[in-house]
């Protein structure tokens, strides 16, 4: 493997607006990166919190799980991540879409602490 | 766009080795501090009580089915068959995780008081030993098949990145691993493992957009370059590519109906959140594999082969991340999060096998084991499994065929399994019988005639020979029965003890 600097592929003027995207998307996911980081740490503050006073208690272990009718959804779940590996081979600007819901999912994850039943 | 505008990759090994031992610290730490607060006994070790939450019950579900060999397999299997290799990788691996709500739910209500597929096995089927033996073996050889997919991912990344040897990283790995796991039991692993699908997401994605920011031309220049390569690797359509690969993985990725690191957290959550947890996980989980494919088509748009990454089509998002000239901390990062995937899934492989030993071996075996023996066999089991991963990896024991051995058992008991869940015609006769004529003609069918059919043929064989067993039997199982199951660490073990005597269960 040969050691050289990466050389400009090229140097046409949609490359080049194709770096100024990519640059203005990388400084976007760094600030959606910082925002949804908070918001799972914050979710996990209040999650632990609620574990270690939960610490020394042992469930009722015959409570019933309750009825979700979740199959819809997760039908939409399976068409969406479908969705997305397609979008990338349609347009360059949708090969960002994945790590962008990436950092979704960790705002999710932060979100699932705040919504959790507590009873 | 080629492979010569590539960088020498290389990092120094001492930094491989301190990022190994870094995190691992961090974790042990933390696990130290969890075992204090969260630890009693046997039942809060294997099953954390059954207190686990929402959050928690996301993240712990999230790390313990992101492999490394995930994150690396999703830019390998772009990186050879295109977007369609990441369609057919990435669209089963979440649905299988979801696939597992329906499951979950009847078991969870049925049998509140379960640990283990085993166990429930067991009870379905009148104590058979023979049916929940085979269960138990499947479990132990899939938990196995884990922590050295997840040790080899390891040792890939290492050696790609710093040239440490992958023997030696896969060593210095399950040591750091087993070093935290051994303390904490499941509260650890479901811990540690929400803060590792941090990992997972956020810096991953970054240094996903970086390559592309970092790449002359950005994602429009890769864009024309994979295209230029072959424009069918812009599609979703490719047929070899299902042929190929895809359709066989989307079985052998619903066998995670009988993953016991997943059963283990269905027993473990708040029942009240069983189900929108596994949804919530399944779908949160779909765009982390979807964003390290990313970095295959990069591989493509540089004309790379797999000759040029060491023969591995996984080595390709480590490869590239490595050889762009990126700042090193970009790179250091891109490590962790492997790291991160492989130690999360091992921890959570140890702690379903913890559960594993405790009530299918020891307290099958030996039921009248005292509580302090239990827990200390237990935290045993962690170590030993940790030790026979590596050993397997280290001497080269055929690991071919224990992928196949376990392959086979996995997608021979998977439909039989969940006939046993849902139908309750199910027979002990049409269990195991179905399950051994499917490996015996599965295998056979697969040895002449290919990994797809004989795929098919073991489903088709086990679902036949349990449907017609069943019928014939005509006997019906009620379920409501599973009910008075009792707790297989015993009801002693449920209450909270006073400090000092936990203190004489602690190792």
């Amino acid at each position: 493997m040969s050691i050289a600097p990466l050389p400009p592929l090229s140097a046409n003027s949609k490359q080049q607006k194709s770096k100024g995207e990519a640059m203005s998307i990388f400084h976007i996911a760094l600030a959606l990166g910082g925002i949804a980081t908070l918001l799972f740490f914050f979710g996990l503050a209040r999650g632990a919190v609620a574990a270690i006073r939960d610490a020394d208690k042992t469930s009722g272990e015959n409570e019933t799980v309750e009825d979700g009718g979740y199959a819809w959804t997760a039908i939409a779940a399976v068409i969406a991540s479908s969705a997305t590996v397609t979008l990338a081979g349609i347009s360059p600007i949708f090969i960002y879409l994945g790590p962008l819901l990436a950092i979704g999912s960790a705002a999710g994850i932060g979100i699932a602490f705040l919504v959790e039943d507590r009873k | 766009m080629n492979k010569d505008s590539l960088v020498s990759g290389g990092l120094p090994q001492l930094y491989g080795y301190l990022e190994m031992i870094a995190l691992a610290l961090v974790l042990l730490v933390l696990s130290y501090t969890i075992k204090r607060i969260f630890v009693r006994n046997t039942h809060g070790f294997i099953i954390a009580n059954r207190q686990v939450g929402f959050g928690f019950g996301v993240g712990a579900v999230i790390s313990a089915w992101t492999y490394a060999m995930a994150v690396l397999m999703s830019a390998g299997m772009t990186f050879q068959w295109g977007l369609s290799g990441l369609l057919w990788f990435v669209v089963p691996n979440g649905f299988a995780v979801m696939a597992m709500i329906p499951f979950a739910r009847i078991l969870r209500r049925s049998m509140p008081n379960g640990y283990t597929i085993a166990e429930f096995i067991k009870h379905r089927f009148d104590d058979s030993r023979l049916a929940s033996g085979v269960v138990t073996l499947s479990v132990i050889l899939s938990i196995l098949l884990a922590v050295l997919i997840n040790l080899k991912g390891l040792s890939i990344v290492m050696s790609v990145v710093f040239g440490i040897k992958p023997e030696l990283a896969a060593t210095i790995g399950i040591l750091c691993i087993l070093a935290y796991s051994y303390f904490g039991g499941l509260w650890t692993s479901v811990i540690t493992g929400t803060l590792n699908t941090l990992m997972l997401t956020v810096p991953s994605a970054i240094v996903v957009v970086a390559v592309y920011h970092f790449i002359p031309g950005g994602a429009d220049a890769v864009f024309s370059a994979v295209g230029e390569a072959n424009p069918q690797n812009l599609s979703v359509l490719r047929a070899d590519a299902a042929a190929g690969f895809g359709i066989t993985l989307a079985f052998g990725l619903l066998t995670a109906v009988g993953d016991q690191a997943l059963w283990q957290k269905v027993w473990s959550i708040r029942s009240r959140e069983v189900t929108r947890v596994f949804f919530w996980a399944g779908a949160l989980f779909y765009p982390i594999p979807i964003a390290a494919g990313m970095l295959g088509l990069v591989g493509i748009a540089y004309g790379l082969t797999p000759p040029d990454i060491g023969g591995d089509i996984v080595a390709i998002g480590p490869y590239i991340v490595s050889h762009l000239g990126l700042p090193v901390i970009l790179v250091l990062i891109y490590c962790l999060t492997i790291l991160a995937a492989s130690y999360s899934s091992i921890d959570a492989a140890s702690s379903a096998l913890s559960s594993v030993v405790a009530v299918d071996i020891v307290r099958r075996l030996w039921p009248d084991t005292n509580e302090r023996r239990l827990f200390l066999i237990t935290k045993v089991s962690i170590l030993s499994g940790g030790a026979v991963g590596l050993a397997i990896l280290l001497t080269g024991i055929d690991f071919t065929s224990l992928v196949l051995t376990e392959s086979s058992l996995r997608t021979a008991i998977l439909v039989p399994f969940v006939l046993a869940i849902i139908w309750p015609r199910t027979s002990t006769i049409g269990f195991v019988g179905g399950v051994v004529l499917a490996i015996i003609f599965g295998q056979t069918v697969r040895y002449f005639h290919g990994e797809l059919w004989g795929t098919l043929t073991t489903l088709a064989v086990s679902g036949g020979t349990v449907l017609v067993a069943g019928l014939l039997d005509g006997r019906k199982f009620d379920m409501a029965s599973l009910r008075n199951v009792r707790s297989e660490i015993g009801v002693d073990s449920t209450a909270t003890a006073p400090i000092g005597q936990l203190e004489t269960a602690k190792i």
